[in-house]
């Protein structure tokens, strides 16, 4: 098989290529390989990428005696670098973990790589994932593969585009308002945003602890699903760890008929773009056409979300920085006079991005004494009544559904003056972060200027299965990804 | 909601930044900004219920002993280190 067809296959495909003899492991490996040195300097895509650090993956993988009892046996996968791993760097896209090597892997890393997984490398990342757009990185900004002026949307850019630019099947993001998501729709994959506590996030380095997510980034459903089925799982290292079992999707599309589908009028207004507005009408007719029962539901609370998301997201992250002090791990001031408190002071002061500290200082603010009941106090309020409103949604729908952002990728440098207008574009992501339920964005049209567009669809607390289980029917009927290629 | 040049240099004292002069300016704008949007929250009904925000799961761990990283281990990515130990400036002159 030629090195093109193989960089276009889904994990699924390469771990029944390889179990079936079509192709070598060394076939798999030399040709991502090579792709990502082709492509990735122009999408700037990754912060670590070492062929010494995967050749010796690809030892241990050699040794193994029964490679068909791994399910993802020589499938590479990146990792977001707010992601431990103990063989390569991780810097959360930061000056201030510049260098940085922990001593251990996330629990993630460490269930990838005993699936058979092999980690390819760490991809670019707004700074702490503090960002829609990726301009955030201390390491450059990520380009979009389908316009190279425009951004991947963020905070997990670098993971989508690779995806996207066929330089992995495979990359884990992480979404605290919407972070997976909002950059697949970008870049036309599919991003997982799974239940919260779903997936172990022991060795994720914390920006909003009760938001926080990992999940996958694939170019199909059925990717997202057996990446999903290997990383979630109860893991006693993580105390908001949930208990799960295992997850089979049937592809069967009397599953869809007379499902109750909601669609969330505040978040299909006047707001969002044309082409987004005339691809989501098109969604929701495919939908009908399914035998599903899609309908206009309100949630005037969403209208509020990113004021509440703003609040506490930023308000944890004030507490969960706070450990970078320049002692014990990455940058440290190097005055050689300053005292132990100018020592705090400065590594922050010149390891931290312009972002990073608004939000650390937003967030101290939110918490600090006078103002705590007025801000933080009233946000976590909100956010009850926000998870009470979507509780009592799902009692009568089985799934919500919106736009996974309100336009299309922008150009790089656009927002980036204007920190309201950047995160008013995750309006349509971060109510889900809230409430804590499963979320996924799957390609659903194109842009006349030929940027994809996203779909998302919501479902209750632990339901992945049904939700992956609708997104791949909706996949197999659109055949997008068999459609559209970026050309890079 | 105001926020004055005098206040941010408070919130970044509390958030152990230093910030030079242009920077308070510009964290002044944006932080005025950001609050004045957040306020649309006063807009909705507070409920009743005492929000604490920790989270709905948690789970305990056995209180058995464990192996832990070691001490050579936990100092190894410090950017100054003594044997097994942090390096500081001095506190007591």
């Amino acid at each position: 098989m030629s090195s093109t067809k193989i960089s276009s296959l889904s994990a699924k495909a390469i771990v029944s290529g390889l179990a079936s003899r079509s192709f070598a492991l060394d076939d798999v490996i030399a040709t991502f390989v090579e792709r990502t040195k082709k492509v990735c300097p122009a999408l700037n895509s990754h912060v670590f990428f070492s062929e010494e650090v995967i050749s010796k993956q690809v030892d241990a993988l050699k040794k193994t005696s029964n490679p068909e009892s791994y399910p993802l046996f020589g499938v590479p996968v990146l990792v977001k670098d707010n992601i431990c791993t103990m063989d390569m760097p991780t810097t959360c896209g930061s000056k201030i973990l510049a260098g940085y090597v922990p001593q251990y892997d996330a629990t993630v890393i460490s269930r990838l790589r005993n699936a058979g997984a092999v980690i390819f490398g760490k991809t670019n990342q707004d700074e702490f994932a503090m960002g829609s757009s990726n301009e955030n990185s201390a390491y450059g900004p990520v380009k979009n593969p389908w316009d190279l002026e425009r951004v991947p949307g963020g905070s997990s850019g670098g993971s989508a585009a690779a995806v996207a630019a066929e330089l992995v099947p495979v990359a884990l993001g992480s979404d605290t308002g919407g972070s997976i998501r909002q950059p697949a729709s970008f870049c036309g994959v599919v991003g997982l945003k799974p239940t919260y506590g779903a997936v172990s996030r022991y060795g994720l380095v914390a920006y909003g602890s009760s938001l926080d997510c990992i999940g996958p980034i694939t170019r199909s459903v059925e990717d997202a699903a057996m990446v999903f089925d290997v990383i979630s799982g109860h893991d006693p290292k993580d105390a908001t760890s949930l208990h799960s079992g295992s997850r089979e999707i049937p592809n069967s599309e009397a599953m869809v008929s007379k499902k109750r589908i909601g669609v969330i009028s505040e978040l299909i207004g006047t707001g969002n773009d044309l082409d987004t507005t005339h691809s989501f009408k098109e969604a929701v007719l495919e939908l009908k056409a399914l035998g599903a029962v899609v309908e206009e539901v309100s949630l005037p609370e969403i209208e509020y979300s990113i004021a509440m998301y703003y609040l506490i997201a930023t308000a944890e992250a004030s507490s969960n920085l706070a450990r970078f002090d320049g002692i014990r791990f990455g940058h440290r001031s190097s005055d050689p006079t300053q005292s132990l408190k100018e020592l705090y002071l400065n590594s922050r002061s010149e390891g931290f991005g312009k972002e990073v500290k608004q939000r650390i200082m937003l967030g101290t603010f939110a918490l600090s004494s006078g103002y705590y009941d007025a801000y933080y106090g009233k946000a976590l309020n909100a956010r009850e009544q926000l998870k009470s409103a979507v509780k009592r949604l799902f009692s009568q729908y089985d799934f919500l559904i919106s736009p996974t952002s309100p336009t299309t990728a922008f150009k790089i440098g656009e927002k980036i003056a204007d920190p309201l207008s950047m995160y008013l574009s995750d309006i349509g992501t971060i109510a889900a972060n809230l409430a804590g339920i499963p979320a996924i964005s799957i390609p659903c049209g194109m842009s006349e200027s030929r940027l994809p567009i996203g779909l998302q669809i919501m479902a209750p607390w632990n339901q992945e299965t049904s939700l992956l289980q609708l997104a791949g029917i909706y996949e197999k009927k659109l055949k997008w990804s068999e459609r559209y290629k970026p050309n890079v | 909601m105001q926020i004055d040049a005098h206040m941010v240099a408070q919130v970044a004292k509390l958030a152990h930044l230093k910030l030079s002069s242009e920077e308070i300016v510009y964290y002044q704008n944006h932080l005025e900004s950001i609050l004045g949007y957040v306020q649309q929250l006063d807009k909705m009904a507070q409920s009743q219920q005492v929000a604490t925000g920790e989270s709905e799961i948690q789970s305990e761990r056995e209180d058995v002993r464990r192996p832990s990283v070691g001490a050579e281990q936990a100092v190894i990515q410090a950017p100054d280190s003594s044997g097994t130990f942090f390096q500081v400036p001095r506190i007591i002159e």
